[in-house]
């Protein structure tokens, strides 16, 4: 009988780049240090063969003519959002238009190139330059509140469009410490590493080690998978937060990624989130469960899995990650976020981030999809 | 089916559930997770084996060939400096002896999804090599 349940049973389980932002460059990808190296500047020459306008990067392909050979060349820019932002499309260059390229080189001498500078011959015009996106510049006001007295965590009343953007920090760190660090959250000094946060050893060390390979191994641009706990107020392309208020829960959306979004459940229920996953309790966002004090409202999170970064530059977590964050307005352009960190399993001991972000009044949440990434 | 075919069947079960439990990449501490590969004595033909690694916030723990056979790992110790691991388990021989296996390996590609660890283990006077890569 033994016998008979496990030969019925054997058929049911046979189921079983070159990124980030840099320091000049605002955007949503890979460190280009990952892929090029600072030290090795170079210049092409050649004419344009195709133009590969996709995320997470946009190639150039050109042909380049030297000693009698003709060698075709990669040349990498910023994402499809950022160029597009910048006013430049895939029609701006045509094939056969001859440009100038300056830019560093790849690490592994292969024939690419990141493109700092993009000049076309025939008319000296630059191209392809990317300006950081700056904060909206409006007249200030009280907190927008809701009738019941709560602060409005989206636009005031009356006005649809708006988002969260602009964070005044890109990367987890304890308050209180000081370290410089790039929009991806890379450090100035990797001796400043331990300084960031209460490391367990290895923590540190594995948070060393992605720093000092400029964080190549990003799940979310080695396979698209999303960014979750702080790291969603971290990101370019700004956050939503959507109160449905018949329904005692706010809609939590980001422009950056792979256009997913969490719940935050404000209705009393009890926190029962597990890392793997249920129904209210998707995988990688955790159960979020909140209610308001005072004016600020508390989210308790857990039951995340581990197959995210929680932070920009690299900080690890584990499924122990129990998150209690706080949202705040104090005025009609400033959110501020606080999140502390209880992870046991990661850091010595808990530990408190702060952050604001800045109002984008009527506007939409820029999109940028990671889905589109070459692979 | 004998019984040892039903515990070939069973274990490849274990194998089947663990396998889908875990399909999803870890980030978390680099050597938790479930690691299959093979392992043998010098020279001779490798057999397959699972590992099982669980980061318990303070220390490894885990399970050789989880299953009716399993090998509970008794010490697990990671130096991440440079990213070795050195396990000990005890088990018993096909006489039904006790025996202790000294297993010593160095974690590779410690920022890809699939990384591997390979090395050396011991068990009496036989000495072998593994290689497991994690799932």
């Amino acid at each position: 009988m033994f016998a008979g349940k496990l030969k019925r049973l054997i058929p049911a389980l046979g189921m079983a780049l070159v990124l980030c932002t840099s320091i000049t460059t605002v955007s949503a990808h890979h460190v280009p240090e990952a892929k090029f190296d600072p030290d090795k500047p170079m210049q092409l020459r050649g004419s344009v063969s195709k133009i590969d306008w996709l995320n997470p990067h946009v190639h150039l392909f050109v042909e380049v003519e030297a000693g009698g050979t003709t060698t075709s060349w990669a040349v990498e820019l910023e994402n499809t959002l950022e160029l597009r932002r910048n006013g430049w499309t895939s029609s701006t260059l045509k094939s056969g238009d001859v440009i100038t390229v300056q830019g560093m080189a790849a690490r592994d001498n292969s024939r690419q190139v990141w493109g700092e500078s993009v000049i076309v011959e025939s008319t000296g015009q630059r191209v392809f330059t990317v300006s950081p996106a700056v904060p909206p510049v409006y007249a200030n006001g009280p907190t927008p509140r809701w009738p019941d007295g709560h602060p409005r965590l989206g636009a005031p009343a009356g006005q649809g469009g708006g988002y969260w953007d602009f964070p005044s920090k890109s990367s987890l760190m304890e308050d209180g410490v000081e370290v410089v660090m790039d929009s991806s959250g890379l450090l100035a000094n990797i001796e400043d590493a331990d300084n960031v946060a209460p490391f367990q050893p290895w923590a540190l060390d594995l948070y060393k080690y992605r720093q000092q390979n400029f964080l190549r191994d990003d799940p979310m641009f080695t396979g698209c998978k999303t960014q979750a706990g702080p790291r969603i107020f971290q990101r370019p392309y700004g956050v939503r937060l959507l109160e449905e208020i018949d329904h005692n829960r706010i809609r939590n959306f980001w422009g950056d990624g792979n256009q997913n979004w969490r719940t935050i459940f404000l209705d009393g229920r009890e926190q029962t989130g597990r890392p793997e996953g249920n129904s209210e309790d998707p995988l990688y966002w955790g159960h979020a469960v909140g209610s308001w004090v005072g004016d600020t409202l508390v989210i308790d999170t857990i039951g995340f899995n581990d197959s995210f970064w929680f932070s920009n530059g690299g900080l690890p977590n584990t499924p122990q990650l129990h998150l209690i964050e706080r949202f705040s307005r104090p005025d009609l352009a400033t959110l501020h976020y606080e999140v502390t960190i209880d992870d046991p399993s990661a850091y010595t001991r808990t530990w408190t981030s702060s952050w604001d972000m800045v109002w984008v009044p009527d506007a939409e949440l820029p999109v940028y999809y990671c889905q589109d990434n070459r692979p | 089916m004998n019984f040892h075919a039903a515990l070939r069947v069973t274990c490849r079960i274990w194998l089947a559930l663990l396998l889908v439990s875990v399909a999803h990449a870890q980030e978390g501490h680099p050597m938790s997770g479930v690691w299959v590969g093979d392992w043998g004595l010098d020279g001779a033909q490798q057999k397959r084996v699972v590992v099982v690694l669980d980061w318990m916030g303070t220390k490894l723990s885990g399970t050789i060939n989880p299953g009716p056979n399993a090998i509970p790992i008794k010490t697990a110790t990671v130096d991440t400096a440079d990213w070795t691991l050195h396990l000990e388990a005890d088990a018993q021989n096909s006489n039904g002896q006790p025996v202790s296996y000294v297993i010593d390996g160095k974690l590779d590609d410690l920022g890809t999804y699939n990384r591997s660890l390979a090395g050396s283990w011991n068990v009496g006077a036989e000495h072998g090599t593994f290689s497991i890569t994690r799932q």
